[in-house]
């Protein structure tokens, strides 16, 4: 299949590694991957905060990088949510934007759900392994998009990987966008809450498939001294199958 | 009264008030059927055994419920009202409210009647209220109790304890059931009051912690018969 | 006139509390663990009443107040002319003053001297207690919870569960300095302190004041829905009851009713149905022997029908269960209600506080969500609160209550994502200074805007190689 890769600017500048595995992973898996050059960000940031015009904007050009009918799997479901969800709204019914940007909906997939409903990918038909103790943290956006706990079963199905259950795993770290920046006491409160409860697993490793909620508990982790080491499923998966080296926790 | 045209001291006309809801609404007219789907509502379906359904989920809800053969309401009123002192009656009239007042006046129990009394007050005497009821619902265990000429308000409200009798052919199985009766009977013609009783009176105000018996009835318990 | 936590000077500021509220960790832990109990339990009793039919649920019930609030006037007229029918005074107020006016009124007329009253968050928004006060009346809160925010004189901080942030040692205390009791901390001796107080009360009424939390327009029909009983007993045994309604109360027939008493009780305290749903057809009949010799609905507009504009006509879909309170992480890590500084709270608060008092006044509000949608997931009739909250921050930056630095900020941002080499230039900059900032990999001090990030939490540094520029050296190094 021919799939092209929406990498949005915080996976692309702090979490490369993960983009790098949803690469690796979906070659081993036999697609053509491709990256469109001209993208850059799917307007999420100012849609959220309230700038719907200059969202508009960027929905408008991401309509034009990822026009066609490829499958686009990105790594960051609320990406996911705001084109399949939310940019419609900012076209009246019936345009021809609204169309192609409900067209582009229709064929964009987080990865973890484009492994378990397009891929419908068997872990057993695989030889992966991956040795180590794992808890997952569930980023809110998986919610926008109706996901549960795919990630928690895919991992289950790595020979190796201890998974220890999160303790109010649904709940939101605290990240949100501008949120954490505009109500750093609230969200640092949620923070600290979620790393208490990652901490208090004993896991080594943290699973989070958002990037920006992947910053947040690590930096969260790291100003309480909790050493644990936060990565995406793309990468454990990746590291499973040997197509990554393995990065050991420091 | 106020209810007409002309506005009521510092209240709003009808007129003014709905034209002001109207403004923000798209050209209204009298409204098709609103959305329903009593299916995906109903929970108790009716070929159900109502009784036992009725009788699991009143005591869930925290109520004493027995059943009981019309042979055996007597001696099982008795043995409820063991050490009881004062009473009201709340029934239609009829052989079981008869046979309810045989009972108590036979155990030396006093009736107080509530109709001499101005509102509910009366019952503030009373150890047990004693009621009949307009209908109950086997899906959530719930008592059905209207106001009327038979029926008072205070009874199954005011005293501490609650004591129902729940003839079987009063069980409807849904609460969609009950609510579906009568679509068509003026609001004049309905009972003043209709409550529908769940449990004893309880609050978890304090610290979610539950407690019974608040405001209302802190003990309800419920003769089945069959 | 301000003061008291639901009255704040203004513009409030959310955050002034919240950091409050973080400091008082005891409040703050107490309100998590009494808002997480009650929200596991909602999700448990929905899902074993109604497992996988549970979203069908919820959408029918959000059709059905959105086809009465799309017809409303047409509900109104109808509620209006059946509730006459069944001998109800039915009178119309615009806002909570006039509200107020029409009840003091009736209450005048009739020599009325105490007052019980059950819950109503209408009556908080329209400040009846101290109208009533106001006006020589005295009036008492017969729901345990308001019972004792009023012997405190303090504020509701849930809309179900209204002193969720008070101990069992703070009834103690209150109840030992207002009516004379006996200190305990044992929750049943206090509730049965309670209750003999109250039934003083209800004996000496002669004006019962309720809310309601349904009217039903094909009938005239007011429904209550406690767990205590107190509506019973504060409006069966007084000679006069006043009901006081907001307009979205209304559904259209009886019918509609089961699905609303199913999904209330167990979204807001996870039961079945309510101990006690009250439904209410007129005053005492002809041949009646109690009940009130008169019966009035107060039908409150009070900023609603400003709600009714199209775009947050959802909004007054809400049923005040509490649950997307119970479920919101902001909530409970603000100590609750009181935070929000206005009678409602939470994901509903946020949303419909800056719509109802203005958006200059409550500028925090909209911001205080990280749009996690829990509360999306949570509600019984499902309003659209994420969503709401983004049209929130919308009218802000178009009304510009949003200030020029943010406006500039997020204009230049969005500019630099408007084409790849503005996006490439911008992303390497970003790279070399925030890499300058941070030592071992993690920045612990930035400067604005990002200081509110570490201010609680480390930042790490961009990677030394962004994925795009991977990816281009990769494919022009040919594949392996
Ligand atoms: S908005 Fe929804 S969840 Fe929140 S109180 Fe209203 S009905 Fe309940």
């Amino acid at each position: 299949m021919r799939i092209t890769l929406f990498i949005p600017c915080l996976t692309d500048a702090f979490t490369p590694r993960a983009a790098v595995a949803i690469v690796k992973i979906l070659e081993y898996l036999g697609h053509d991957v491709d990256v469109p050059a001209t993208q850059t960000c799917c307007g999420q940031p100012m849609f959220n905060a309230g700038f719907h015009v200059e969202a508009k904007r960027l929905v408008t050009r991401m309509l034009d990088v990822f026009d066609g009918d490829a499958t686009v799997v990105t790594p960051s479901g609320s990406c996911a949510a705001l084109i399949r969800h939310h940019a419609p709204t900012l076209y009246a019914a019936g345009t021809p934007e609204r169309q192609r940007v409900e067209n582009l909906g229709g064929r964009l997939y987080e990865f973890v759900e484009f492994l378990v409903r397009v891929e419908r990918m068997d872990l057993a038909a695989h030889d992966v392994r991956w040795d180590g103790d794992v808890t997952e943290h569930f980023p809110c956006h998986g919610r926008g998009i109706g996901l549960g706990d795919e990630t928690m079963s895919l991992l289950r199905g790595i020979a190796g990987v201890r998974l220890h259950p999160l303790e109010h795993r649904d709940q939101c770290c605290g990240f949100g966008g501008t949120f954490a920046v505009k109500q750093p006491a609230i969200s640092g409160g949620m923070l600290r809450e979620k790393v208490s409860c990652i901490a208090a697993t004993g896991a080594d490793v943290v699973v989070c498939n958002d990037a920006g909620c992947a910053m947040n508990i690590a930096g969260g982790c790291h100003r309480a001294g909790t050493p644990v080491e936060v990565r995406s499923f793309a990468e454990i998966l990746a590291e499973g199958l040997e197509l990554l080296t393995r990065e050991e926790p420091s | 009264m106020s209810n007409d045209t002309a506005p009521s001291g510092p209240g709003l006309s009808r007129d003014v008030f709905v034209a002001r809801i109207r403004a923000q609404l798209d050209a209204s007219g009298p409204p098709g059927p609103p959305p329903s789907d009593s299916k995906l509502v109903r929970r108790v379906e009716d070929g159900a055994d109502l009784v036992a359904e009725f009788a699991s989920r009143a005591t869930e809800a925290g109520m004493a419920v027995e059943t009981v053969s019309p042979a055996t309401l007597r001696a099982q009123l008795a043995s409820r009202l063991d050490d009881v002192k004062r009473v009201t009656v709340s029934m239609s009239p009829g052989p079981r409210r008869d046979a309810v007042i045989d009972v108590v006046t036979t155990l030396g129990i006093e009736i107080i009647d509530w109709r001499r009394a101005s509102g509910v007050l009366a019952h503030y005497d009373a150890d047990v209220g004693i009621t009949d009821v307009a209908a109950a619902v086997a899906e959530t265990g719930t008592l059905v109790l209207s106001s009327g000429e038979h029926h008072s308000r205070g009874a199954f409200m005011v005293p501490p304890r609650h004591l129902a009798i729940v003839p079987r052919a009063a069980i409807v199985a849904d609460l969609v059931d009950l609510l579906a009766a009568e679509p068509g009977r003026p609001p004049h013609e309905r009972p003043a009051a209709t409550v529908l009783v769940s449990g004893p009176s309880k609050t978890a105000d304090i610290e979610g912690i539950l407690i019974t018996g608040v405001h209302g009835p802190g003990r309800v318990e419920v003769l089945v018969v069959v | 006139m301000s003061g008291g936590p639901l009255d704040p000077p203004l513009p409030h500021r959310i955050a002034s509390r919240a950091g409050a509220a973080g400091r008082d960790v005891q409040l703050q832990q107490f309100v998590n663990r009494a808002t997480d109990i009650r929200d596991h339990a909602r999700v448990e009793a929905l899902d074993a009443a109604f497992g996988s039919r549970t979203e069908a649920v919820r959408t029918l019930a959000g059709q059905i107040k959105q086809h009465t609030l799309d017809h409303l006037d047409h509900y109104v007229g109808q509620f209006a002319d059946a509730a006459t029918a069944a001998g109800v005074h039915v009178h119309f107020a615009a806002d909570g003053p006039a509200a107020n006016e029409i009840c003091l009124a009736i209450a005048r007329r009739r020599g009325c001297r105490r007052c019980v009253k059950s819950k109503s968050m209408v009556t908080e928004e329209t400040k009846l207690v101290p109208a009533l006060q106001a006006a020589g009346i005295e009036a008492v809160e017969t729901d345990l919870g308001e019972f004792i925010i009023q012997l405190d004189d303090d504020a509701p901080s849930h809309i179900v569960a209204p002193m969720i942030h008070k101990d069992r040692r703070a009834v103690g205390r209150a109840f030992e300095r207002e009516i004379g009791a006996p200190y305990t901390e044992d929750p049943a001796e206090l509730t049965a302190i309670a209750r003999a107080h109250m039934r003083v009360q209800y004996q000496r009424a002669d004006l019962g004041v309720s809310g309601a939390n349904f009217l039903v327009a094909e009938t005239g029909t007011v429904v209550i829905c406690t767990n205590e009983g107190n509506a019973d007993l504060s409006v069966s045994g007084p000679p006069v009851h006043i009901a006081f309604v907001g307009i979205e109360k209304l559904v259209p027939r009886l019918q509609d009713l089961p699905v609303f008493l199913k999904l209330l009780a167990r979204s807001a305290t996870a039961q079945p149905i309510t101990i006690y749903t009250t439904m209410l057809t007129g005053p005492r009949r002809a041949a009646d022997h109690d009940g009130p010799e008169e019966m009035h609905v107060i039908l409150v507009d009070n900023g609603r029908t400003r709600l009714l504009a199209p775009d947050t006509r959802e909004l007054l879909r809400c049923i005040r269960c509490g649950a997307c309170l119970n479920t919101c992480p902001v909530y409970r890590k603000v100590g609750g209600g009181h935070a929000y500084g206005a009678v409602y709270s939470g994901p509903i608060g946020a949303t419909i506080t800056p719509l109802l008092a203005g958006l200059e006044n409550y500028p925090d509000l909209p911001h205080a969500s990280s749009l996690c949608g829990a509360c999306f997931d949570a509600c019984p009739v499902r309003i659209d609160l994420p969503g709401q909250l983004v049209r929130r921050r919308r009218e802000m930056v178009e009304t510009r209550v949003t200030g020029l630095l943010e406006r500039s900020l997020m204009r230049a941002w969005a500019w630099s994502l408007r084409g790849p080499r503005r996006y490439r230039m911008a992303t390497r900059l970003q790279r070399v200074g925030l890499r300058a900032l941070g030592r071992a990999g993690w920045i612990r001090r930035a400067p604005p805007p990002l200081a509110g990030w570490t201010r609680e939490r480390d930042l790490p540094v961009p990677a030394r190689r962004s994925f795009h520029d991977w990816w281009k050296k990769r494919e022009r190094g040919g594949r392996p």
